[in-house]
């Protein structure tokens, strides 16, 4: 299959979203659709959004950043919270640096980064002033 | 030559080039392109010498004149980006006149085969060196002799380490060429293609995570293959560069996605051998390509047995 | 003069210890940690860590983390721990040109002292942070039962890592050392050494501050490790029932598991029940799923008593090579974090028919011990004697492939000893040496250390000659062997330099290798 082959139009609207600026929602949309029938183009796809995602990520996120746990107990229990976030947010001391974090968690540098700025962006945990 | 013949030679996984009867280029396969980082545009009509570095010019230029003039096909070696050919410059004839030239290049492994000789040739001088310094420490066993013993039995390590060492690298040299099959982690490959090119590019990055499922065939071509590709494409400039690893399914997904600020990077071709080395992993190469994102070259390629 | 430091070289931790006026300083590292993991790890990136960091990726990166590197330093790659760690290890271990077992990870072969040295290196930079001053000279620890090669390739690896190592310690000696330091006491002293990866027992003997190995005894596979896997196996199989999620295959869920065992596990040496709390250890369709169990002390003591027992078998037969019965020995000393568990210190108890001392921090003896060792070795004021034995017999093969003891293991060292030898062919002019280290009868069953030739005997009939075979063992445990031709007085000799370790050019490489990788850190912060 080649670039040439005609996108479905779910393909068509998240790079539309890339340019509205919404790379994440476009690669999650992307992401939905891996199974599709486009599945070599999807690939691309997602390759090219998480490997721009992941400047953005940096930028938001600097890696000498500390992070520590904002919400505990049964606050933190309320969310539902997929178990490599869980991990990150076992590994969170306030003094670890970012990019030692995503070193240290073994997982796919990219999902660490991604799920470090969602739970910022859900109030969990917080960068350490 | 007609458009037949030029899509055959197109395909040949040996550099190549054709010239008129004036020794100008008229054209050069891919492989000659990229090998000689040639741009296509400005081929045609460059004296066919001036494609080459310096030392190889005049035997280029000697043997085009002769041939020519009517002469037979001229052999001669030369070297060019570090590697070694045998140039065959044949005529192009039309009933008993020469109307061009073709230059082609047959990698060699003479530099090669010359080392592995040197590697042997060393064994005989290093056996009687041996047998000198057995017959030496002999000699020197009593106690009196101790500080001419010690440096004798000092001899004796240094010749193990030679000899060592020598056995290394006729290891290495046999080994050149052949193509290994065995599993291989592919994130150790991309770090080290990431790492070489880092060298020169400091915006070449990697995006794998710690281990991935192995692979199964010979990482020292994935390496070649990638770095190949990344050389090409590091020509196109793109902005930046994420050599990308994860698993897909039953098969692991490495990709090199070029980021471009505006627009699509430079058009790219593989070449035939970089084809053949991703083809022996039994890789799936696709691309994909959007001026929004940029473009990514995907190599799907299965898991070795039994993971 | 730059101070000298004592170094506990662990399997799992290492520790470091300097004399401050007179009284020993465990020096603490950057986050405050008295002993430091003995682990070196690559991450995808190419960084290096070591110690804690190290650790805290060690599952999730478990192919490119090395732990427990002693257990494979100085073997050859075809011994039976490096064949065992070989099946037990994620990491790859793969031949080395000298025969020796290299680690590779990073797409780098690391030979074992070059990894010894990464963890020298931290502790040394660890005591220069503290001290303030560059630190060039070194004590380090070695388990008793270490032979000749693996006391050579631990002082490589204190070479590479830029230490000049002035002695080489026993570890139940440095233990005993930091006991009796200060003591004038004539005590017979066992050191239960349970560390996380190893366990080791010695019978020793102390009197008007010489120290005398009795005897030596040990497992290089059992430890504190053993104890953590159960406790995570217990964890995953009531999790399994619970919530019918089997966690084995989950890297980051089994990094979790194994930290919060760890510490469930030190926890319940004070305590009679620990919950274990992991939220979000899995999820699914449903949604997450969280680990709550309780683990109390009696459901710990039950799954690990198997392996305290196995402890106490090894116990005996020291004893018993010792010569004693276990109710002579006076003192018990603990050595390793292991042995703060109430269960470890009741069986020991009930073996030796006393309690074991208190007055030692079983995690810091040995480094302590070191130091105290490495300040006498300066000083000009009166010194600790140590005497050490010889873990292993010495001795030569013979005609046959027989092996000719010469020097017993548990024989105290330095020791110099020595035997008559003869041909075994008429007129033979010349006879080989092959000096060896071990148990078995069968020469060729024993570790080879080394082989000379003695060539200029008289020419006489088979059995006539009579060549006098000597060892000596110096005071670090490293063999000179000799032999003479009592005929003639032709004598040849040699200091054992064991095959399988290093070469000085080798070193030297891994040196330079080393400081160009400092150069390559120091560009990569800018």
């Amino acid at each position: 299959m080649s670039a040439a082959e005609v996108p479905s139009h779910l393909l068509m609207e998240a790079l539309d979203w890339v340019q509205q600026g919404r790379a994440e929602d476009a690669l999650e949309l992307v992401e939905s659709l891996a199974e599709g029938r486009n599945g070599a183009q999807v690939a691309g796809y997602e390759e090219l959004l998480r490997a721009r995602l992941m400047e953005e990520y940096r930028e938001r996120l600097p890696d000498a950043a500390r992070l520590r746990r904002k919400l505990e107990g049964s606050e933190l229990l309320s969310f539902n919270l997929p178990a490599g976030a869980g991990f990150l947010i076992s590994m969170l001391d306030g003094e670890t640096p970012v990019s030692d974090l995503v070193a240290l968690s073994g997982m796919d540098p990219f999902d660490a980064r991604r799920n470090l700025n969602r739970l910022i962006g859900a109030g969990i945990v917080e960068l350490v002033s | 030559m007609d458009g037949f013949e030029r899509s055959l030679l197109t395909f040949i996984d040996t550099p190549l080039v054709v010239g008129d009867a004036g020794g100008d280029a008229v054209w050069a396969n891919p492989t000659f392109e990229t090998r000689f980082t040639l741009d296509p545009e400005s081929l045609a009509g460059t004296p066919l010498a001036e494609l080459f570095a310096g030392g190889s010019r005049e035997r280029v230029l000697n043997a085009v004149a002769l041939v020519c003039e009517g002469g037979e096909s001229q052999r001669f070696r030369l070297r060019e980006g570090g590697h070694d050919y045998e140039a065959v410059v044949s005529g192009i004839e039309v009933g008993a006149e020469c109307v061009g030239v073709v230059i082609l290049l047959k990698e060699t492994m003479e530099h090669l085969e010359r080392l592995l000789a040197l590697q042997r040739q060393l064994q005989e001088p290093l056996d009687e060196v041996e047998v000198v310094l057995d017959g030496l420490l002999e000699q020197t066993g009593g106690q009196r002799a101790d500080r001419h013993r010690k440096e004798v039995e000092d001899g004796l390590r240094a010749l193990a380490r030679i000899r060592k060492w020598s056995q290394e690298l006729g290891t290495l040299l046999c080994g050149d060429g052949s193509t290994s099959r065995e599993r291989f982690d592919p994130v150790a490959v991309l770090r080290r293609v990431t790492e070489s090119a880092s060298d020169s590019a400091s915006f070449v990055e990697m995006l794998a995570p710690a281990s991935l499922p192995a692979l199964e065939g010979d990482p020292m071509r994935l390496e070649w293959a990638l770095g190949r590709m990344l050389d090409a494409r590091l020509a196109a400039d793109p902005a930046r560069i994420v050599l990308g690893a994860r698993v897909l399914g039953d098969h692991v997904l490495l990709s090199v996605s070029e980021l471009v600020d505006e627009g699509l990077p430079g058009a790219i071709c593989d070449t035939p051998d970089v084809r053949d080395a991703l083809a022996e992993l039994r890789a799936e190469v696709e691309t994909v390509a959007d001026p929004r994102l940029g473009r990514s070259t995907l190599l799907r390629v299965p898991m070795a047995r039994g993971q | 003069m730059s101070r000298v430091i004592g170094i506990d070289l662990g399997t799992t931790n290492s520790c470091v210890a300097v004399l401050e006026n007179g009284q020993p300083t465990v020096i603490p590292n950057a986050g405050g940690y008295k002993t430091t993991p003995s682990m070196f790890a690559i991450t995808p990136d190419g960084k290096r860590l070591v110690g804690h960091l190290a650790k805290r990726q060690a599952i999730t990166n478990s192919k490119h983390t090395i732990f427990a590197s002693k257990r494979l330093i100085g073997r050859r790659f075809d011994a039976p721990e490096v064949q065992r760690s070989i099946d037990l290890c994620p990491y790859d271990i793969v031949r080395g040109p000298n025969d020796d077992p290299r680690i590779e990870i990073g797409g780098k072969a690391f030979t074992c002292p070059e990894i010894g040295a990464t963890i020298l290196r931290e502790m040394k930079r660890v005591a220069e942070e503290y001290l303030g001053e560059p630190v060039q000279e070194a004590v380090i620890t070695v388990p008793a039962y270490f032979n000749d090669t693996q006391r050579q390739s631990t002082k490589d690896a204190g070479k590479i890592a830029g230490l000049d190592v002035l002695r080489i310690v026993n570890e139940p000696t440095a233990a005993a050392i930091a006991y009796g330091f200060n003591k004038q006491s004539e005590e017979r002293i066992a050191v239960f050494d349970l560390g996380g990866g190893t366990f080791d027992i010695s019978i020793l003997e102390m009197s008007d501050g010489v120290i005398e190995v009795l005897a030596t005894a040990g497992d290089t596979f059992l430890g504190g490790e053993d104890f953590d896997r159960r406790i995570v196996q217990y964890l995953l199989d009531q999790f399994q029932q619970q919530e019918s999620i089997d966690l084995r295959g989950d890297a980051m869920a089994l990094q979790r598991l194994k930290d919060a065992a760890e510490k469930a596990k030190c926890d319940l040496s004070g305590r009679e029940q620990v919950e274990v709390n992991l939220p979000f250890i899995a999820s699914d369709p449903d949604g997450p799923r969280h680990l709550s169990i309780q683990l109390d002390r009696q459901t710990l003591e039950s799954l690990v008593s198997e392996v305290v027992n196995a402890t106490l078998k090894t116990a005996e037969q020291c004893v018993r090579d010792s010569g004693l019965e276990a109710g002579d020995v006076e003192q018990v000393i603990l050595v390793g974090g292991q042995t703060r568990m109430p269960l470890v210190q009741q069986a020991v108890a009930d073996f030796f028919g006393k309690r074991a001392h208190k007055g030692v921090n079983p995690d810091e003896v040995v480094a302590v011990g070191a130091a105290i060792q490495a300040e006498s070795l300066t000083s000009e004021e009166d010194s600790v004697l140590l005497l050490d034995v010889t873990p292993l017999s010495l001795g030569i093969a013979t005609f046959g492939g027989h092996f000719a003891q010469l020097i017993e293991r548990n024989t105290t060292v330095p020791v110099r000893k020595g035997h008559i030898f003869t041909t075994t062919r008429e007129n033979q002019s010349a006879v080989k040496i092959r000096v060896l280290q071990g148990e078995s009868d069968v020469a060729a069953e024993n570790d080879l250390l080394g082989e000379f030739v003695l060539t200029g005997i008289r020419p006489a009939n088979k059995g006539e000659p009579e060549i006098d075979v000597s060892f000596d063992i110096d005071a670090n445990g490293i063999v000179s062997v000799s032999a003479r031709d009592l005929a003639t007085g032709k004598e040849q000799s040699i200091t054992v330099n064991a095959t399988g370790t290093l070469s000085d050019e080798e070193i030297q490489q891994i040196i330079e290798d080393q400081e160009l990788y400092e150069v390559a850190l120091k560009e990569g912060v800018e």
